[in-house]
This record gives C-alpha cells, structure tokens and sequence, in this order.
C-alpha cells in the first residue's frame, strides 16, 4: 500500500435491498490505491457485483460509505461519475446489430450534452480505442456477430473510451477460453500501467492472482484482503468456499488447485 | 423417443382441431321436439301439428297450438315488436323481449301502457332466462339468435326467424305471424294495406323510362364516434330497395354492394356521383335541420347539383326512421316516391298518409295520434 | 467512415421518396374520376381545387404526421424495452385509447371533441398506469417489469371494451365503435391537424433530438447509469413523448396498427441499426407507408377502407417478408 490517498475508500460498508431484506454486504472496510488491479474473489451469492454496483454509484450503501478520491461519493454529479468510472458489466444486452465502432462510440456519452451528436474526435477516440485492442478489423461488423473474446474487448473498449480513471469489471473472463483470457488480462496489465485502477470480480482464484489485491468475501463479509500471495491460502480459500484446496507455489507466485 | 416428439404436438393440434369444429346437432326442427316419436322403441302417439311455417331462415317449424306466451329477442327486437303489436292476439301474447338501449320502448310506450312490465329480459338473454319466461314460442331476427334457436330446441321451446329486410320477406314474415296467431285475417288485411300501396306507385311509375328517372343518393349521416360521416346502406337492404321502387336510380350501387352493411363515402366521391337528389337519413338524436344547414353551407356541397337545386332533403322520421326494416318502410316509400316524382304523385297527403298507417295497423285514435305522434314527425326538413 | 456513408445517403434517398409521395398523393382522389386527377381540373374545376385544398391537403398531411408519430413511437418502445417485437399495444395506450373512445360514444353522446378527448385521455392513462404499476412489481429489472404491467393493463382495458361493446347499442353504438376501432381518416379537416400539431410536434422534436441517447437507453440500466446517462429518467422523458403523441394519432385517426411494430424493422433493414439513423429512417418511411395506405383507403372504391384494415394486411405481408427472407431484424 503506499502512503497516498486511497482511490477508493470502503468504511464499514453495508448494503441490503430494503428493510426486511437480508445485508447482501456486512461490514465492509477496504481501501484501494490508484494505479492497481484488485480482485474480488468469492464464491456466487457472496456480494461480489453488489459491491461493484455500489463503487459504480449505481447501489447506495445503506450503512457505511464511500469515498472515491478522498469525496464522498454522493456529492458528485452523475456526469462527473461517469468521466471517473467506467463499467464493463458482466451481460452486456445488446438486442440490436449496433456495428463495433456505433457500439464504442456510445462511450462517449459522458462528455455529451443531452442532445449532442458525437463529433469527429469522438469517433476517432472511439476508432483508436478499437486499436489498442486490436479490433480494428471488425469495427464495422455487427457486434453481435462477434465472438465471446471480442465482444468482450468492445465492451472493455467502450468503456475505454469514457476516459474514466477506474476500470470496474464484472466477471470479465467468465465465458472466456484461455486464449481469451490472456488477452483481456494482458489488456488490464496494460491499463494498470498507464495509471488506471482496476477492480474486478471473479470466482476463479487462479485468475485472481494476477491482482495488486485479492479481496476475499463470503455471504457479503470480508474473509480476507491483501496481496495474492498472502490471501490465496488453502486455509483461506477453504473456509471461503467451504472445499479443500490445495496451494502451490510456482516462481513464487500460487497456484490452486482442487482437490476431488 | 424421437417418434413421440413428433408425435405429441401433432396429437395436440388434431385435438384443437376437432375440439373447435361447431357441434353440429339436428336443428332442422327444433319444432319436431314435440312430436312423441323420436326414434324411440315406445308405441308412438302421433299428434299432427296444429300450425306449421317455413320461418325466415327456410327451417320448418311445427307448433301444436297457438302460442300463448311470445318472447321477443335479438339484436333489433323492435323491428319484430312493431310488427307484432299489429296483431291484437301479438300485443296481448308478449311476455318479454329483450332490451338494449333505448329502443322499442319509445313507440311502444306510448301505445301499451303494459308495454314495461312486460318482463322485460336483460341484453342478450341465455336461454335460461328465456325459458324462466316459459314462453312457448320465441321470435328473434339475426345471425346472433341462431345458437339461441338451437339452445331452446333443446329446451322444447320453439323458434321462429324473421328477417323483415325486403318488401318480399315482410309480406312472408307477416303471413307466418298470422298463420302462428291464428290470425290470417288480420295479416291479410296487412298485407292487403301494404301491397295496395305498393302496386299503386309501381303502376304510376311504370310508363316512365329508365333514362328519366332520377339519380338518387341516400346516405345516413351521423356524429357519433367522432366526425360527421357520410355512410350509404348496402346493395340489399330495404334503404336501396326503396329508392329503386319509388323511381330513382341508386347512385350507390357499386358501393354498396361491396359491403353487407354501411359504407363511409367521402365528399370527393359524393361529388363525382353528383346525383339529382340527395336524401339524407339522420339519427332521431340529431337535429335534421342543422344537420342540413350544415351541409348547405359548406362551401363544396353548395357547388352539388341537388344542392344548387334545392334538392337536399332530409329523410323523415318520427320516433323510428322510416328507413328501415321497420314496418314505417311504407311511409318512406310513399314519402321517397312523393319526392322523387312530384310531378306524378302530386296527389300524395303525407299527413293523410301517417293517419292511416297508424289507425289501420295499430288502431289508434285520432287523440293519440295527433297529439303524440304527429308532432314528433317531420316530413319536410330540407 | 466511409462505411457510414451509404447508409446516411440512404436517409436522403428516403427523404427523396417520401417528397414524391406526397406530391403524388395530392393528385389521387375520386373527383372528379376515379384515381389520377388531371393537372386541368385544378385549373378549370373550382369544386376540384376545393376539394383538393379543404379535403385532401388535411387528410394527407394527417396520414403523413400520424405515420410519423406511430412510428417514431415504435421506434422508441422497441429501444427502450430492448424487444423488437413491442409497440404502443404493450403499454395499455391502444386499448385505453379505444376504451376511451367506446365510452364516449355509447355514455357520453359521442360528439367529436368528447370521443377524441376521451380516447386521448385513456391512452395517456394506460402508460401512466403501466407506469405506476411497474414500480411497484419486484420481478426483473425495469424492462420486464414495465411490459408485464404493460400487458396487465392492456388486458384490463380490453375486458373493459369489450364490456362496453356488450351493452351497446348494436344499431347505433356498435357499428360507430367498431369502425372507429378499424381506424380511418375519412373525417379529417384543417382543424383536426391544427389540433394535435402542437403536441405531435414537440413530442416529434424531442424525441428526434435524443435519438442517439436511445442507443444507450437500450442498454443496461448499469451500463446506461455509467455513461451518465439517468435511465430512468430519460426513458419516462422519452416514453411520454412517444405516448403523448400516439394519443394525439390515434384520437384522430382510431386505431392503425401494425405500423409502430413494422416500419422500425425495415428501416433497422435498410439504414442499420443506430438510433441516429434509424429513427428519421423509420420516420420518413412510416409516413410513406400510412400515406400511401391511405391513398389507397380513399381511391381505391367508391366506399372508404378503413385505415387500420390496410395497414394490418400490408403491415402483415412486410412481416412475413421480413420473417421469410432472413432473421428479423436482429435479436439473440
């Protein structure tokens, strides 16, 4: 951790649907730096999206806050939110055959007025971001042709093209094959070293390790959080997830495996 | 396996099917529920129906005696209940009809004090409600009262259609009513009052030529539903029947015979007809007056020929338009002839007219007449 | 960038054939023939050029407007419930509007300003209780909660139409509501487009100028809350509009269906599927399809065609091509 102010600031953050609904999050206090990638790990059910929905902005915490850059998160407008914060969600809809580089473009939004059209350095901000990550090609085709793999990298372009200081993903590589994987977190390294802070949920340990942070939650409490090696112990991961694992080290860094 | 996915949904879809088909039963004769014989093993008593008539809708139907409760259902009941009520034996047999709206009651209120006790059943009756009534006969007119027919076939109750739409069918429809009443007396004298009319303008319309008669529009007008619309009636109903019988050439016809009902004309093609007469029906509800001085001062109808002549009438009326399959048809007949031939009707008493129709076929009294019913016809909005 | 430019050229194509169109439409009529109506008899006729100023002109610019607004709407509601299969019946704002009108015509005397009124007020209503309805469901998210209320009260104001038709009168009432349900323009005058321009136009406006925002709104709530965009808010700002409109058609004309679910769809077909575009493509070739329906509707015989017959056949045969010729339009 460095000595700089925290870009993200959880305090005792907890977070439930409405009274009578059980908290989804319990008592969550976690800081993270600027310039990292953090993962959520845990097991489905154990708050991981909730708790991105709620450093999006999207979720009010019903106890507990937030602070982002040193602010409370409430007092920024929704337009400064979204220069800060971009989302890459974990089911993106798209119902219609927007092509990739329309798609792309609609990140732009933050930095449109209510019934501006997008302008030509929009589009070639959109058409650049398309080319960090290699979608070049098929900018012109309808997303929804495109493989899982791609589809991904649009969404993480769009999101891209928002400038946005912070990255949140959700279950990113979920339905990706391991090609996939290694390109989108390849990407995210990348990100990370011009500057960004990435945040990202997974139930993958393995895919976790790449991480600054592995934060660890189990039904909406926080188990453990610190650096990969430290977090991804067979004790932690067992009482996480309630299995035997096994961990082993590789050039020092863990590997988890399960056991049958 | 593979055969059952198949299988199962063609399965269901024949079962739709057949379960959708009507159920056909014999309906021919619903009247043959009373004769004892229906195929069964018991020693048959044969009793010969005392009345038999081919109804409006070809069926045969046979009734053992004269009916002493009559109910009247269907969408127009008041068509029937007109036409009955000139029959003494009609007026005293009812026991119900149906009632939508504010209909029969209007007429039939003045001439019947009686007339709403007479049970009157709620909309569109289930045969339930009908037979509470225990009548022993049921007139109704319409596709709507088919199952109806069929429901108090099942029930004993006998059903007989009118239909009332043609000059033709009236005259049949009133025999029958006779021939159920045990009245043809009365029916003929009906008859005789309507075919003398009739045979009366046909025979004075007959030396004039096809070319010299008259093109003739009769369109209804109406507000309801929004606008003021413009509708012309269809090729088969009594409205073109009539204008044809009085000696006028129906503009329409194309028009109307597309439909069975009434067809909404534009101006545009009232213009391009541009017939000699216009002949307007208007709703009792509406003032016929403004409804023509509306017309009248519209820029475009003033350019029509029959307006620029003075030839905008609108159809009378009085409680019940004179247009329709109500047994009024005969007054707007002589009405319609008087209009489009003056020249050779010039004798025709509109008044006179009325008078009869309503002392001969309803036998009421001078009293009533002129101070109920007169005021309330106008004969000569133009 | 290059690519985009055939499809923005096509808009201009269609705003080509949408001006012939309704120069056409001018000389089509019944009078004084049938169909073609020669230049001459603008000049020689005065009951011609009458007709064609005091009858013709409203009724075109009527159809050319309420084509427009049924497919803006369309538009609109297929993007904001992500669904290409929805239009202003899922909503309860056809229903409320013939719900509307049958009560004022068998219960409120029927005048014209008491049936349009009438019909207006009850489509409104219908998305306003969709509305309300929705927020307080807890079932999926906002989409699926909208058409479920949506559908509900479609469903409510049906039975009650229904109701309404029972009781009428079958030789008044009925025939009146019935064809005002079939939708025509037969009756309308300067008046009638006088009266609803100023709502049908802003509301047009509007929802022109947010068309690329439309793009976002169907996407996630998240995602559109990430991009600062408010989807509640935008939505209810652009559902209004849309409803607001319809109301305005449809009180006018009765009911045109088939318009709002199929004229998105081709003009998706033709000039892809950005908002940007596809909204004025659905605009221009909506008002060419109504247009050219009700050209048909008033030449065709010497009696009308009702409006909504045609558009429901010609709609449905389009529907098939589409269906037959490859995938509709595009969803997963």
């Amino acid at each position: 951790m460095t000595s700089a102010r925290p870009m993200i600031a959880l305090a005792g953050l907890s977070f439930s649907y409405g009274s009578g609904h059980p908290f989804v999050l319990q008592e969550i206090s976690l800081e993270i730096a600027a310039g990292t990638v953090t993962a959520l790990l845990g097991p489905n059910g154990s708050g991981k999206t909730t708790l991105l929905n709620i450093v999006l902005g999207w979720l009010v915490p019903s106890r507990g806050h937030i602070e982002i850059l040193g602010n409370a998160e409430d007092i920024r407008s929704r337009k400064e939110l979204s220069r800060l914060i971009g989302l890459v969600p974990q089911d993106e809809q798209m119902t219609f055959e927007l092509s990739v580089a329309e798609y792309v473009l609609l990140g732009r939004a933050p930095y449109l007025a209510l019934l501006e059209k997008p302008s030509e350095d929009d589009r070639c901000l959109a058409l650049r971001a398309l080319d960090s990550l290699g979608l070049s090609d098929v900018r012109e085709r309808p997303i929804t042709t495109l493989s899982g793999g791609e589809r991904q990298l649009a969404v993480i372009a769009r999101a891209l093209v928002q400038e946005p200081q912070i990255l949140l993903l959700d279950e990113p590589m979920s339905h990706l094959d391991i090609a996939n994987t290694q390109r989108i977190l390849k990407v995210l390294t990348e990100l990370r070293e011009k500057g960004k802070t990435i945040v990202f949920t997974t139930h993958d340990p393995n895919i976790a390790e790449v991480a600054d942070m592995v934060v660890l939650l189990k039904k909406g409490r926080l188990q453990a959080a610190g650096a990969a090696t430290a977090t991804l112990t067979a004790e932690n991961l067992g009482a996480t997830y309630g299995v035997r694992v096994e961990v082993v080290t590789i050039d020092g860094r863990p590997v988890v495996l399960t056991r049958v | 396996m593979r055969g059952a996915r198949i299988l199962s949904p063609l399965i269901v879809c024949v079962a739709v099917v057949l379960g959708s088909l009507p159920a056909r039963t014999n309906a021919q004769t619903p009247g043959s529920a009373l004769r004892a014989d229906r195929g069964d093993k018991r020693v048959s008593v044969r009793t010969e129906p005392a009345i038999e008539v081919i109804d409006a809708a070809g069926r045969t139907v046979r009734l053992a005696k004269t009916p002493e409760r009559i109910v009247v259902i269907g969408k127009g009941p008041h068509f029937i209940l007109h036409l009955l009520y000139m029959f003494p034996e009609g007026r005293r047999r009812l026991v119900g009809t149906e009632r939508r709206g504010k209909t029969a009651s209007e007429f039939l209120d003045l001439i019947d004090l009686d007339f709403k006790k007479k049970a009157p059943l709620g909309v569109a009756p289930g045969p339930e409600a009908i037979a509470a009534l225990h009548p022993d006969l049921v007139l109704g007119k319409g596709s709507s009262s088919e199952r109806m027919s069929e429901a108090l076939a099942g029930l004993g109750i006998p059903f007989v259609y009118l239909s009332l739409e043609t000059p033709e069918e009236f005259f049949r429809d009133a025999s029958n009513l006779g021939l159920i009443l045990g009245n043809e007396t009365r029916a003929a004298e009906i008859l005789a009052f309507y075919r003398s009319r009739v045979g009366r303008l046909r025979s004075a319309l007959s030396g004039i030529a096809a070319e010299r008669k008259p093109h003739i529009l009769l369109a209804m007008a109406t507000d309801r539903g929004g606008k003021v619309s413009l509708q012309v009636p269809a090729a088969s109903w009594m409205q073109t029947i009539q204008v044809r019988t009085a000696g006028g050439v129906p503009v329409w016809l194309d028009a109307g015979e597309k439909t069975a009902g009434w067809m909404i004309v534009n101006l545009e093609q009232i213009a391009r007809w541009d017939a000699d007469k216009v002949f307007i029906v208007v709703w009792h509800s509406n003032d016929p007056q403004k409804m023509l001085d509306g017309f009248k001062s519209d820029p475009q109808w003033k350019r029509l020929k029959a307006v620029r002549n003075g030839q905008l009438y609108a159809f009378p009326s009085d409680i019940f338009g004179w247009d329709s399959p109500d047994p009024r048809w005969i007054l707007g007949l002589t009405w319609l002839a008087a209009h489009i031939h003056p020249d050779v009707f010039k004798g025709i008493d509109m008044s006179a007219e009325i008078r009869a129709f309503y002392t001969r076929l309803y036998s009421l009294d001078k009293t009533t007449i002129d101070g109920l019913l007169l005021p309330r016809i106008r004969v000569d909005v133009r | 960038m290059s690519e985009r430019n055939p499809r923005s050229r096509r808009l201009w194509w269609l705003l080509g054939a949408v001006l012939l169109c309704l120069a056409g439409s001018v000389l089509l009529g019944r009078y004084p023939g049938p169909f073609l109506t020669p230049l001459s008899a603008l000049r020689d006729d005065r009951l011609a050029l009458d007709l064609i100023l005091n009858l013709r002109l409203p009724r075109i610019a009527a159809a050319f407007l309420f084509g427009m607004v049924l497919s803006a709407s369309g538009a609109v509601f297929q993007m904001i419930f992500r669904n290409p299969l929805v239009d202003s019946g899922f909503l309860g704002v056809s229903q409320g509007a013939a719900f509307g009108a049958s009560l004022a015509i068998v219960f409120g005397g029927g005048a014209a300003w008491a049936v349009q009124g009438s019909a207006a007020g009850f489509a409104v209503l219908g998305l306003a209780a969709s509305y309300t309805l929705a927020r307080r469901i807890r079932l999926g998210d906002w989409v699926l909660r909208l058409v479920l209320a949506g559908i509900a009260v479609s469903a409510l104001f049906s039975s009650a139409t229904g109701a309404i038709k029972y009781v009428a009168d079958p030789n008044r009432h009925l025939p009146d509501i019935t064809f005002w349900m079939l939708g025509g323009l037969w009756g309308i005058t300067w008046k009638d487009v006088v009266q609803v321009l100023p709502v049908i136009v802003p509301c047009l406006v509007i929802i022109y100028g947010l068309r690329w925002r439309l793009n976002i709104l169907s996407l996630r709530d998240e995602t559109a809350f990430s991009l600062g965009v408010a989807p509640g808010r935008e939505r209810l700002i652009l559902l209004i509009a849309a409803v607001a409109s319809t109301a305005a058609a449809v009180s006018k004309a009765g009911q045109v269906a088939w318009v709002g679910l199929i004229v998105p769809h081709i003009a998706r077909r033709i000039v892809g599927s950005d908002a940007q575009r596809a909204l004025p493509a659905s605009m221009l070739i909506g008002s060419v399809f109504v247009l050219l329906c009700d050209d048909l509707a008033r030449t065709a015989l010497s009696g009308e065609i009702p409006l909504g017959i045609l558009t429901s056949f010609f709609g449905t045969i389009l529907f098939l091509v589409l269906l037959l010729k490859r995938k509709l339009g595009s969803w997963r």
